[in-house]
């Protein structure tokens, strides 16, 4: 029973110290009392428009974004395989629904490539096999290829990329050739 | 890490679910196995944590193999297997994932050092049953072991499945 009434004594204690603030500060104590006790990590409601495009479900998202080159903007892919899962991802949750399919191919993406003016690859064919390497897509058939969760959570979880060492640069790597001829000459400087 | 508490309840932690819920999409089986490994590692301690070891050890085996099938990663030019291996190893796999994404070399050190951290420790964690004389001084494979071992493999995951808490 005492027990009981401690517990009592917590809850109404909780309640009189949230019911004064709004419903993202409540979030924010919540979440960090939680953590503090190492009980749970819980997510806060959507307190930002950032958090709540998070959160949203795609239907809702589709209301705030509508065309690729807005969502383009938005996510700021890196490269070529970043950009194949944010067309593909478009395609199957946000694109109207006359445009909207699971499946892609090299002429949709020709398309979507050109419409959100992000450069095409130099060699085109290449880069659908690239971004199901890459682990965003999965092959469906001959030349079709469809966005699975690793590209989604990609698009929705990991873009824009925060900071830090981003994708490589795509110049072509020295040649083996090439290093040994700055090595000689480093040596020749030092004799 | 999750927790347990008196009524048995593991709660995960946000990057947790997301593992569970996109391997539950590609990989059932293996996101049965992280989930169990969530269960054993939140429950009253155990005699033996081997088990909890290979199940870690087998959900990152199975991303990996599903993201890097052999013949893609030795198909790859300049491939060359390692001493004393007729497949690719973890390590090349994850490389070749992570290389594909074209991610900086700094980028991929991270996730480079936390899989040969994962073959070691478990490695180790097998080997433990063989080589501690006492099974009732530290059980086989310590909790504290696998915890850590739990640790580098969810970085990999997070990695290669594109989680990234926010």
């Amino acid at each position: 029973m005492a027990g009981k009434d401690k517990e009592l004594e917590a809850i109404s204690g909780i309640i009189s110290f949230l019911t004064p603030l709004d419903d993202a500060e409540r979030s924010r104590v919540l979440e960090y009392v939680l953590k503090r006790l190492q009980m749970a990590t819980v997510r806060a409601p959507a307190s930002s428009p950032r958090q709540a495009d998070e959160s949203a479900p795609a239907g809702a998202k589709s209301r705030a974004i509508m065309d690729i080159r807005s969502l383009t903007a938005e996510k700021q892919p890196r490269s070529a395989n970043e950009m194949v899962a944010l067309v593909a991802y478009y395609l199957s949750e946000l694109a109207p629904l006359d445009e909207r399919s699971d499946i892609l191919n090299l002429d949709t993406i020709k398309r979507y490539f050109k419409i959100a003016g992000f450069p095409l690859p130099s060699v085109l064919r290449n880069v659908l096999p690239n971004a199901a390497a890459a682990g965003y897509l999965e092959n469906v058939s001959r030349g079709e290829y469809r966005l699975n969760p690793v590209g989604y959570n990609l698009v929705v979880h990991g873009l824009p990329r925060s900071g830090g060492p981003g994708p490589a640069a795509q110049t072509s790597r020295p040649t083996r050739r090439a290093a040994v001829k700055r090595k000689k000459k480093g040596a020749q400087r030092g004799r | 890490m999750a927790r347990t508490r008196s009524l048995g309840v593991v709660v995960a932690t946000l990057t947790e679910r997301r593992i569970i819920d996109t391997l539950f999409s590609i990989l059932p089986t293996a996101s049965a196995s992280y989930e169990q490994c969530l269960m054993d590692l939140g429950a009253p301690p155990r005699r033996s944590y081997r088990g909890v070891a290979h199940e870690l050890r087998e959900t990152l085996r199975e991303i990996l193999d599903y993201l890097a099938p052999d013949v893609d990663v030795m198909a790859e030019a300049g491939f060359t297997l390692e001493k004393g291996t007729t497949r690719p190893t973890q390590r090349q796999k994850a490389l070749h994932v992570l290389r594909k994404r074209r991610l900086s070399r700094e980028a991929m050190r991270a996730p480079e050092l936390a899989v040969s951290m994962v073959d070691e420790l478990g490695a180790a964690i097998a080997r433990s049953a063989y080589t501690r004389g006492s099974m009732s001084a530290h059980g086989v494979g310590s909790a504290q072991e696998v915890r850590q071992l739990k640790m580098y493999v969810d970085a990999v995951l997070a990695e290669l499945l594109e989680i990234h808490a926010q």
